[in-house]
């Protein structure tokens, strides 16, 4: 069964997926807005800032179509990239190991290209099922892992594309898939390559055999997709980390961290909880002041970086309101400061469209409810479009800051 | 000039170059990587090099066993049965393989002790969804042999020489 034909195809089909994963990754690091105030996470050596550009606002689900196409279509290739491995198997023994100069770099690079893939698929599934047995920053890594996998991939795109056209010339692009079991003749043996020398009895078709990777990406897609996309698929999501959410209630969504988790304390929130507007000015407002400004209601999405969704119903003051409250001018961005002590997302840094979104909010209330502890009370930010820990609970302070 | 390098180096100058690349993007990423103080080198390069392993040393043997125990325990060739079983079982191992392999920090209970203490709340049972999800997928795959030995039955229907999978 195995032969360039066969590589050549799963590749093929590999190709855009992975291309669209490395490219939902990317656009989820720059919609981090790392640029900003002290939202790095990976350090920024100015070097790579090219990529970056102030994430847009809208459509309100545009967090989440990237980050539901980043983990589900990550998951479901995971077939696919085990079956182009099995595919190419027998070069790992081809003999002698070294047989050129070229071939000796060559194979150093498949390193990278193999490594980084495994590395790269290893760390994000489990980062998303919250296991993190390394001793590395997730994040640092995994965007840095990203650069070693995709330069490799490239390079050996462009290395194998003779072998690739050579098989198609031969075989045809479609065509093996037309053959059933009985008329499934494998590819020819040559030396250093991978058609087999002794071929065991057909016992699949090659169809069959995608039909086998397909298979599998469907049983992943169906047991997981649900915690993204929601609706039916949520209630079967079996083995997805946020798949049924919370107990129920008007609250039960989701929650990324509790507050205990946060430690945040009931006096920090008590009476003598007041919001900072630190600008022009400083103004200290209680809960209640804030229920008398204006309110409004929006339906929008957190959307997590691990994947999962959730859409709720929030009511609280508009952002851009309280930004002109502390007299924010056209330089300024608004740095966002929680109760919450430590912890890489205490505080973040909005752009300026971001603030002036007329869906952006400070959060009251979700879903006719006062927001709960673990929902970030007594105010919580909810922007559109934005990675969810970037939506800040238990918010003590909006301090606006020069760009 | 072409030619000596061809014969020195094993074949054209822009394939070393391609690779001259590859390595200069990989070293690039490493120095930006490892100047990050909470990055432990040798853990990156474990789960590295492990990553590169884990097909080839790990998984491929254990597939490539069970499917030999398949193969060979199967008696799939006898003259009276039309439609191999083989595939049927491959399919609901492969399904529910790959369940275990992708989710095996919630189905061994890994992601637990965080779950509970991020979210405050006890997980589901993983593993019994992990089951659950596996007796489906061999239900389906029995399902479906079942329907495929019927119509392949000769002294059911007249048209039987449909092909195998």
């Amino acid at each position: 069964m195995r032969g360039p034909w066969l590589t050549a195809f799963l590749g093929s089909l590999l190709l855009p997926l992975v291309v669209l994963v490395g490219f939902t990754g990317f656009m989820s690091h720059a919609a981090y807005n790392p640029n900003l105030g002290m939202n790095e996470i990976v350090p920024r050596d100015g070097d790579l800032d090219l990529l970056l550009f102030d994430w847009p606002t809208g459509p309100t689900w545009l967090y989440a179509l990237n980050q539901s196409l980043h983990t589900i279509v990550g998951i479901i290739v995971v077939p696919l990239i085990l079956a182009k491995l099995w595919s190419v198997f027998p070069k790992l023994f081809s003999w002698p190991p070294v047989r050129s100069l070229a071939q000796a770099l060559e194979r150093l690079s498949l390193l990278l290209l193999v490594g980084g893939a495994g590395f790269m698929w290893a760390t994000g599934l489990l980062n998303m099922q919250l296991y993190y047995p390394w001793s590395f920053n997730f994040v640092v890594a995994h965007y840095y892992g990203a650069w070693v996998f995709l330069g490799a991939l490239t390079v050996h795109v462009l290395t194998k594309l003779p072998v690739i056209r050579a098989a198609y010339a031969e075989r045809g692009v479609l065509k093996p898939l037309m053959d059933d079991v009985a008329d499934t003749v494998p590819e020819p043996h040559e030396r250093h390559g991978l058609g087999p020398k002794e071929p065991a009895p057909t016992t699949i078709s090659r169809r069959g055999l995608l039909g086998l990777v397909g298979a599998s990406s469907a049983g992943l897609f169906l047991v997981t997709a649900g915690q993204s996309i929601g609706g039916p698929l949520r209630s079967i999501a079996l083995l997805a980390p946020r798949g049924r959410g919370a107990a129920g209630g008007e609250q039960g969504f989701p929650v990324n961290k509790t507050a205990a988790v946060a430690e945040i304390t009931p006096a920090q929130v008590g009476p003598d909880y007041r919001l900072t507007l630190n600008g022009a000015t400083s103004t200290r407002l209680t809960r209640d002041e804030l229920t008398q400004l204006p309110q409004h209601t929006e339906t929008l999405v957190i959307a997590c970086v691990e994947g999962w969704t959730t859409k709720q119903t929030w009511t609280g003051v508009r952002l851009m309101d309280l930004a002109r409250m502390a007299g924010m001018n056209d330089d300024q961005l608004l740095q966002v400061i929680s109760l919450q002590e430590a912890g890489a997302f205490r505080q973040t840094t909005l752009s300026r469209d971001q603030v002036m979104n007329p869906k952006s909010l400070l959060a009251l209330q979700v879903n006719g409810e006062d927001i709960s502890m673990d929902h970030g009370f007594p105010a919580r930010i909810i922007v559109p479009a934005q990675p969810g820990v970037h939506n800040t609970k238990w918010v003590t302070e909006l301090k606006l800051v020069n760009a | 000039m072409i030619s000596l390098f061809k014969r020195v180096y094993g074949t054209s100058p822009l394939h070393l170059l391609g690779q001259l690349v590859a390595f200069a993007i990989a070293a690039y990423a490493f120095t930006q990587v490892t100047k990050v103080g909470s990055t432990d080198t040798k853990s990156l390069l474990i789960w590295f090099i492990g990553g590169a392993l884990l097909h080839d040393l790990v998984f491929l043997p254990i597939y490539v066993v069970l499917d030999f125990i398949a193969r060979h325990g199967i008696r799939d060739h006898h003259p009276q049965r039309r439609v191999r079983a083989i595939n049927y079982i491959r399919f609901p191992v492969a399904i529910s393989g790959l369940l275990l392999v992708t989710a095996f920090p919630l189905i061994i209970g890994r992601s637990e002790s965080n779950y509970v203490r991020l979210t405050g709340e006890q997980p589901p049972d993983w593993f019994a969804h992990w089951l659950l999800a596996t007796a489906v997928v061999f239900g389906v795959s029995a399902l479906a042999y079942a329907v495929r030995l019927r119509r392949s039955d000769p002294s059911a229907a007249p048209a039987a020489a449909r092909a195998d999978v």
